[in-house]
């Protein structure tokens, strides 16, 4: 009995370990509900393997116990998300509201960049088309808010870097777009 | 013990699954998450051989851009 429950451990820890995601990113996966905000803490961590390993263990516990949304939460904000991104006009809000699980969100399209020196065949390089948004989530009474700029292309050096020089990967790479987290750039 | 564990697990795994599809009719029913799904795997080789995504915003002008987005028309090219 106690080895078939240990299988069972190695299996679930196998399975983060391998892949860096969580359960719930794994299934926001299999449905296309990868909102940034929604699945903030889980691509956080699984970002930082990217970037610091140290960080890694501290954000995959912080996820581990922390609240998240429902799945049906995590579709209804990448359905207003994908709808802002590709046909909205700066400035624009999109919002849901799920009665039922006392949770909303709205995603306010900020601004859209366009770097004129950037070579529209050039994949590395400024920004091109990119479109800054902020992203409201509220879950019984408690709002978070987070800022994003999602970019058609990845962006390239010079515009994003590490403290070595190296260009900061994207959170995300989801419908077209590369989601890069706004802290980073302060 | 084993076998009702086992089955256990499998039925909340297969009731878990059906409770999210459930949930998420009108999401994958949605003309948002096809074209999610289209744009996440879409690809363009360019003319130097290179590949990239089919994002519109790839392409567009400064011009379409602030015709379209800063001087307050709608994007039309969703589909």
């Amino acid at each position: 009995m106690r080895v078939f429950f240990l299988l069972i451990l190695v299996f679930f820890l196998n399975s983060c370990l391998l892949t860096g995601e969580t359960s719930s990113l794994r299934e926001s996966y299999k449905y296309s509900c990868l909102a940034p905000s929604m699945n903030y803490r889980s691509l956080d961590a699984k970002h930082s393997t990217k970037i610091h390993l140290v960080a890694w263990a501290k954000k995959y516990a912080v996820q581990a116990v922390s609240s998240e949304f429902k799945i049906e939460d995590k579709c209804s904000h990448t359905k207003i998300l994908i709808n802002a991104l590709y046909t909205q006009n700066d400035g624009s809000i999109l919002s849901w509201v799920n009665e039922k699980n006392n949770t909303s969100g709205k995603i306010k399209i900020l601004k859209t960049i366009y770097d004129t020196r950037a070579n529209s065949v050039s994949i590395s390089g400024g920004f091109r088309g990119c479109r800054e948004y902020s992203s409201r989530l509220i879950k019984n009474g408690e709002v978070s808010d987070y800022k994003f700029l999602a970019c058609p292309s990845a962006l390239g050096w010079g515009v994003f870097d590490d403290s070595s020089g190296f260009p900061i990967p994207a959170h995300l790479v989801f419908a077209g777009w590369h989601f890069y987290d706004y802290r980073f750039f302060k | 013990m084993k076998k009702k564990a086992l089955i256990f697990i499998l039925f909340f795994f297969i009731i878990n699954n059906l409770r999210a599809e459930n949930n998420l009719e009108d999401w994958l029913s949605s003309k948002e998450y096809r074209f999610a799904v289209y744009m996440s795997k879409c690809k363009i080789e360019q003319l130097n051989g290179q590949y990239r995504n089919c994002n519109i915003f790839n392409n567009l002008r400064y011009k379409i851009l602030v015709d379209n987005f800063e001087l307050g028309k709608n994007f039309k090219e969703f589909k």
